[in-house]
């Protein structure tokens, strides 16, 4: 049994981070993966709240100015990163806890609690969160086999960095659990889109990085999209009802449909994003089902059963014959 | 986990007997035999003079050692302080002659030469480290005797060869001279090492391809499904699974955790020993199979 205050390790998966994001108490937020920098494709992920760049990480020597923590007390959350397995759920608080969203009962407690905290305090604090904690492990395989971390740290096994990328109160920031405070990146005017501000930050990190082969991912935290497509059917049904014509809302691609044509193939469109995004989100689920679950009766039983029917004997031909190997996990 | 460097396992000061003919002669020089584990994991099995100038030269005598290698023992038929590093090929041999004080230890003392020799703890990433391991050698090589040996990795791959040929002619004919407690010990030594050697992954004994065949007897669907998580437990639900992921990592978490100790084979009312995922099958075969036992 591990230590009750022990932070597991999880995927870094964007159906582990929704589901994450959701059994913390926020409702209406997902977590896409992003495998390019692509604008147009970012552009039609709005609303995006922030971005999460993870990496492997590495001494870096990095001479950005820091802001003091103290003068953004009360207008940036930046907490420090206390807890390694921790830091992807750190990286989704600082995203969510500085977005102005709304964040049910567990969050709103923890900010306001720490709301006068330095950075340390702020990190300690989520560290300390039995909640959270509780809600993060919950996504690695349960008890009794939790991983000996020592003993999985192989070779190839990686340990993770997160980076968050956030627009608050007019500017954008980089916040870095592992820095003293939040790096300003540039300021934003009212008529920026804070992504395109962001993306050549986040594509210089890309290049360094594929330089030296190092991996790393792109996640976007963004309002949930089958909301945000079925606020758009609900407004183009409402007005093809009332006979108005209608331009579809913020939709991803230019132009606007004029023409009732148009806003039937444009319903059509989104009942069929629609649909994807139901059948997405019913296979994150099944798979953190599979993720949650202690299939250890399971496959102590299943091979009892072989035994029993004489089937085993095969597999353990197979198992003597096998060359000795070293155990390869997916988590990142 | 590997250590920083060298471990030195045991040390039993010992001089050297030659061949000559068919008698040995002993070398009058003090010198120690030594047994390390190397930073790889592996056996060495050294022999240096104990010169009172340059403590840290190179040893004279430096092996790796597999399991089932060899095993040292006393020289049969003797009746001085002299023993022998006995290979299977005889011609590879080495013989010595105990300087340690008291001579009532010598027994003891071998028997842990013995076993240190033939013991094994696998590093991880031990073939990237083949390399480091050849040059560390070569950094080490100092030259206060000029002595020459083998490369590292030269060294292993003739050890390892020669551990092969011991495992294939291990039907030695009954009523060999000195031989048969002897090749009892080396037989029980390999005996070790397999047991030692991690194995596979239950993930990769229940591979897909082998495991989707058999998940087709709807029996087992009927007796499982309740160690299924609720809403999993069609037989679409069985055959995902088994391709999952998710399945996979948990295979390989309890894999470790079984060969780390993390978890026993007791916890499964299993009597075997052992910590491999193959103990665990054949534990598990021993308590649940129905076959007639011959």
């Amino acid at each position: 049994m591990s230590g009750s205050d022990a932070w597991t390790t999880i995927e870094s998966d964007p159906g582990v981070f929704t589901e994450l994001i959701e059994e913390m108490g926020v409702q209406g937020v997902q977590v896409e993966e992003l495998y390019a920098l692509d604008e147009e494709l970012l552009m039609s992920l709005r609303p995006v709240y922030g971005l999460i760049f993870l990496f492997k990480w590495r001494q870096e020597t990095d001479n950005r100015p820091t802001l003091n923590p103290e003068d953004t007390l009360g207008h940036i959350f930046f907490a420090q990163q206390v807890i390694p397995n921790a830091c992807a759920t750190q990286a989704i608080l600082a995203i969510l806890l500085n977005a102005g969203i709304k964040l049910g009962s567990t969050l709103s407690e923890l900010k306001d609690f720490t709301s006068a905290f330095p950075p340390d305090l702020k990190g300690m604090a989520i560290g300390n969160s039995e909640q959270i904690r509780r809600v993060h492990n919950s996504f690695s395989p349960p008890q009794p086999i939790v991983p000996d971390e020592a003993k999985l740290a192989e070779k190839d096994d990686e340990v993770y960095h997160f980076i968050s990328y956030i627009p608050i109160a007019g500017s954008l920031y980089e916040l870095d659990g592992l820095k003293p405070g939040p790096i300003k990146l540039c300021d934003l005017d009212a008529k920026d889109e804070w992504l395109l501000k962001a993306a050549p930050h986040i594509q210089s990190r890309i290049e360094r990085y594929a330089q030296s082969e190092i991996r790393f991912n792109l996640m976007a935290v963004i309002q949930n999209r089958k909301q945000v497509y079925s606020q758009q059917l609900a407004k183009l049904q409402q007005s093809s009802q009332s006979g108005e014509v209608h331009q579809p809302m913020d939709t991803d691609l230019a132009g606007g449909a004029a023409s009732p044509a148009d806003a039937d193939s444009e319903m059509g469109r989104l009942m069929e994003l629609i649909q994807q995004e139901d059948d997405k989100f019913r296979q994150w689920h099944e798979e953190n089902v599979r993720r949650k679950h202690n299939y250890i009766p399971f496959v102590f039983n299943f091979l009892k059963l072989l035994a029993e029917k004489g089937r085993l004997q095969p597999l353990i031909d197979q198992a003597a014959a096998s060359k000795p190997a070293s155990f390869s996990h997916q988590e990142k | 986990m590997q250590s920083n460097g060298v471990q030195v396992l045991q040390e039993v000061r010992a001089g050297r007997l030659f061949k000559d003919a068919s008698t040995l002669r002993a070398d009058s020089r003090k010198g120690l035999i030594r047994v390390i584990e190397r930073e790889d994991g592996l056996i060495s099995f050294q022999w240096k003079e104990r010169a009172t100038v340059q403590p840290d030269c190179d040893p004279e005598t430096d092996i790796i050692t597999f399991p089932g290698d060899a095993i040292f023992i006393k020289i049969p038929n003797s009746s001085t302080r002299s023993f022998m590093l006995k290979f299977v090929e005889a011609d590879r041999d080495l013989f010595f002659w105990m300087q340690e004080p008291r001579a009532e230890d010598d027994a003891i003392r071998a028997e842990q030469l013995s076993a240190n020799i033939n013991s094994y703890s696998p590093g991880e990433g031990q073939e990237e480290e083949a390399m480091d391991t050849a040059d560390q050698a070569q950094i080490a090589e100092a030259s206060c005797t000029g002595a020459t040996r083998a490369s590292a990795e030269e060294q292993a791959g003739v050890q390892a060869a020669q551990l092969a040929a011991a495992l294939r002619s291990i039907g030695m004919p009954a009523g060999m001279e000195q031989g048969e407690s002897d090749v009892a010990q080396l037989l029980s030594a390999m005996q070790q090492r397999r047991q030692q050697l991690p194995g596979p992954s239950l993930s990769e004994v229940l591979k897909p391809e082998v495991l989707l065949p058999i998940l087709q007897d709807p029996t087992i669907l009927q007796i499982l499904a309740e160690h299924l998580p609720e809403g999993q437990r069609t037989q679409q639900d069985l055959e995902n699974l088994v391709t999952s992921a998710q399945f996979r990592h948990q295979l390989d978490v309890f894999s470790s955790a079984l060969r780390s100790g993390q978890l026993d084979l007791s916890h499964f009312g299993l009597d075997s020993q052992g910590s491999s995922v193959l103990d665990f099958l054949i534990g598990i075969q021993e308590r649940f199979s129905q076959a007639d036992k011959q």
